[in-house]
């Protein structure tokens, strides 16, 4: 049964491909794609509202997984919710200290593998990371091409270079 | 004086326009001047390899309306549903926007495929993917791997179906001078003598790499989940149909290596993947 006080992770406007170790999560509202490593899935997987956090850490133990304390989870729970994949807004309650010293006392004793959660959004724009074709400079605001301001004399967004005299 | 009639700016009611299907998306080519549309669609007819079916009437309404105008002043615009993409006064840089825009714009809305930004070449009946913004050397490697016996399949997009099979789109090779001018050139495939893909095949070697002068050659091994999220940078669709997109995307990488890291030399980063390639397969 849920309880109110367990964190839910988010189910809606997402996209979700699992993969045997990890599961990579698509926010079609920001646009941006979330890698997470298998310690980070594992507490996504079982933020479902119907476990604690103390039941998480049970749940790494049945998966084989190792042995993890609260504030592991919870470090989890903290990277999940700052990417906006938890369903509500939750606090993070590390047993009285600062996620910096949690990481860092985790890190050094940790036989599981920190959670990870790596991101990237999806390019905007195109056109720009295909092909750097332009007309005018307004075309060139893209950061994959070698300007960001000037359309060469070649169409591509690209410094202008003195021609060679013939 | 045909040339007179062609050059001639058409009122705005009376806009002419043609329609294709590519690739399974619908486009309408708007213009109002003949002479530009006629252009504008043997642009179109080149950019994709002739994947082309005209239809006599609107196809349906979810299709692709591109406006190219020439205004009074000889100033060209190009509108995209409605919006405006890019104006400018050079005509050829205007069909060249147009020709990126029209592949990029198809490459995004195709049904049941995704279009991916990257170089393909087979070897040993399976596909390299060299996924790789404008300007990382894609093309480069690519062209060097033919050298050596690759099958050429694009330098620009990994075409793959919804089971993962990545299809040709065997355009000539393009190229750009190394002088800093970066002057367009292409390489045709009758002068490297490349021999072409004509069927779809599974990949098998998945290499996220770009040149920087002096680096290492040192490809690490990467696991699914960091592949797929470093595809998301590459895939046309991937805004417009996420879930299509990352379902196929699964698939390509399924039973392929996974590999990433910087490159110098194309010729000899060329040499060593193919070895690795090899040596792995023993």
């Amino acid at each position: 049964m849920n309880n109110p006080n367990n964190p839910i992770a988010r189910q809606n406007g997402i996209v979700v491909q699992e993969m045997p170790d990890e599961v990579l999560v698509y926010d079609m509202e920001s646009n941006k794609a979330h890698c997470l490593n298998q310690s980070a899935a594992l507490v996504w997987k079982s933020c479902d509202g119907s476990h604690s956090v103390a039941d998480i850490v049970k749940e790494f133990d049945k998966a084989g997984s190792g042995q993890v304390s609260e504030d592991f989870v919870w470090l989890a729970i903290d990277q999940l919710r700052e990417n906006g994949l938890m369903a509500d807004e939750i606090s993070p309650k590390f047993s009285g200290q600062s996620r910096r010293q949690v990481l860092k006392t985790i890190g050094l004793g940790a036989m599981v593998a920190l959670p990870v959660v790596a991101s990237l959004v999806a390019p905007k724009n195109a056109l720009g990371s295909v092909s750097c074709a332009c007309q005018v400079p307004a075309n060139c605001l893209t950061l994959v091409c070698p300007s960001t301001s000037n359309c060469n004399q070649n169409g591509i967004c690209a410094p202008d270079v003195p021609q060679p005299r013939s | 004086m045909l040339r007179k009639k062609q050059n001639e700016i058409i009122r705005s009611s009376d806009r002419l326009s043609l329609c294709f299907r590519t690739f399974g998306v619908d486009v309408e080519l708007i213009s109002n001047e003949k002479r530009l549309l006629d252009d504008a669609f043997a642009v179109a007819s080149r950019s994709l390899l002739g994947n082309i079916s005209l239809a006599e009437e609107h196809i349906s309404d979810q299709r692709q309306r591109f406006e190219l105008l020439r205004t009074g002043n000889r100033y060209y615009r190009v509108l995209l549903n409605g919006e405006q993409i890019s104006s400018g006064p050079t005509r050829w840089k205007f069909l060249k926007f147009f020709d990126g825009l029209l592949r990029v714009t198809v490459g995004e809305h195709a049904p049941n495929l995704v279009f991916l930004h990257s170089g393909v070449v087979a070897w040993k009946g399976k596909a390299i993917l060299l996924p790789a913004h404008s300007f990382d050397g894609k093309s480069t490697l690519v062209t060097e791997l033919v050298k050596l016996g690759a099958v050429y399949y694009s330098d620009e997009f990994a075409i793959i179906d919804e089971d993962g099979n990545i299809h040709p789109f065997a355009r000539p090779i393009n190229r750009r001078t190394d002088d800093g001018r970066f002057v367009p050139y292409e390489i045709s495939l009758a002068d490297l003598d490349a021999s072409v893909g004509e069927v779809p095949i599974k990949c098998g070697v998945l290499f996220f790499t770009k040149f920087v002068k002096g680096s290492r050659w040192q490809p690490r091994i990467i696991s699914k989940g960091e592949a797929l999220l470093e595809l998301i940078a590459f895939t046309l669709p991937i805004r417009v149909n996420p879930e299509f997109s990352l379902l196929v995307l699964n698939k390509l990488v399924d039973d392929a290596i996974l590999l990433s890291g910087r490159r110098s030399e194309a010729k000899l980063s060329a040499i060593r993947l193919l070895d690795l390639i090899d040596k792995s397969e023993k």
